[in-house]
């Protein structure tokens, strides 16, 4: 279990990314993110550490399906 | 035969006028001076369950504005596709699933103050949803999600949680969302960058936190953030009635 680092390229600007190799939450002064990108000026400050709580994930594909068709007949 | 006092014509005149008012309220065309005699046949041919059907098999088409209900039962406007507005005021807790896969034709304003999972899950507002108790903790695992066709979304903070939305299941991912207006006297967190969808234009906060937003963890790495973080001082948003104003000039529900 560990947070990675990675440094990244948004708009031709660079960032730190920082996420859970574990599909984990991680966290920095009580905030918890599923993902963390910082302006890599601001990255040495800011340090995440990894919880022990799973990132859950929203309603499965059936549902949206469902919803697709829900969606045809309202709209 | 005797005759009838003023106080006791009076008194019958409240009932027909009472009855007039009941039979309009639930969707009959009377006429304000009908008499018993027209009334008659129309009481005789209501049908006490015609409402709840249409709620059960999904025919429902109009307005529900009630100012007394205080509770609702879970998914209780779910699936109701010809449901144009809700003003249930006095309703503090939005339970599981109460709205979801409807698409309403005006604005939806809430004062709840705590929602169940999922409360609003596939929900439509064709003008905006207007959350003037929100708890940012809801954006997370619970209250709305998949928010669909919902042009506005104005957040009023009960309290701002910690704990940033996951993406997929986050208030403000709605695909047709333009503008977000987020009334918190702190940055609100997001749980990653692609929370802020590019459909999202404008995103108002308060100035005062502007430069706070631009370097926020995630914030910061928004694609054009600068351009589309805009203070709601001086904005048409700044108003917390401003959606009021907006259905009153179109006269639209």
């Amino acid at each position: 279990m560990a947070v990675i680092r990675e440094e990244v390229t948004i708009n031709n600007k660079q960032f730190i990314k920082n996420y859970s190799d574990q599909n984990f939450y991680i966290e920095r002064e009580d905030a918890r993110y599923v993902e963390a990108i910082d302006p890599i000026e601001l990255a040495a400050d800011r340090i995440y550490t990894e919880t022990d709580i799973p990132i859950e994930h929203g309603p499965k594909i059936e549902e949206e399906e469902v919803i697709e068709d829900v969606e045809q007949q309202i709209i | 035969m005797g005759q009838i006092s003023d106080d006791r014509l009076l008194k019958i005149e409240r009932v027909r006028s009472a009855i007039i008012s009941f039979l309009k309220r639930i969707g009959y065309e009377v006429e304000d001076e009908a008499d018993f005699e027209e009334l008659l046949p129309i009481i005789n041919g209501v049908d006490k369950n015609a409402l709840l059907r249409s709620f059960l098999d999904g025919t429902f088409v109009g307005e529900y504005i009630d100012d007394e209900i205080t509770t609702l039962r879970g998914g209780a406007f779910s699936y109701i596709y010809g449901l144009a507005k809700i003003e249930i005021p006095r309703v503090t807790y939005l339970p599981g699933a109460f709205a979801n896969n409807i698409y309403l034709n005006t604005f939806f304003v809430s004062n709840a103050t705590s929602f169940g999972g999922q409360a609003m899950c596939y929900f439509g507002s064709k003008k905006g949803v207007i959350l003037r108790k929100w708890l940012w903790a809801n954006t997370y695992q619970n209250g709305i999600s998949y928010n669909y066709s919902t042009p506005v979304l104005d957040l009023q903070f009960k309290g701002v949680s910690t704990t940033a939305p996951t993406t997929d299941q986050c208030i403000i991912y709605g695909t047709g969302l333009s503008t977000v207006i987020l009334r918190s006297n702190g940055v609100c967190r997001i749980g990653s960058v692609s929370t802020i969808r590019s459909n999202i234009q404008e995103i108002y906060v308060p100035q005062s936190l502007i430069n706070e937003y631009l370097t926020a963890t995630n914030w910061s790495a928004v694609e054009n953030i600068a351009n589309r973080l805009k203070p709601i001082e001086g904005s048409k948003y700044e108003s917390l009635t401003w959606y009021e104003e907006e259905e009153n000039q179109n006269g639209s529900n």
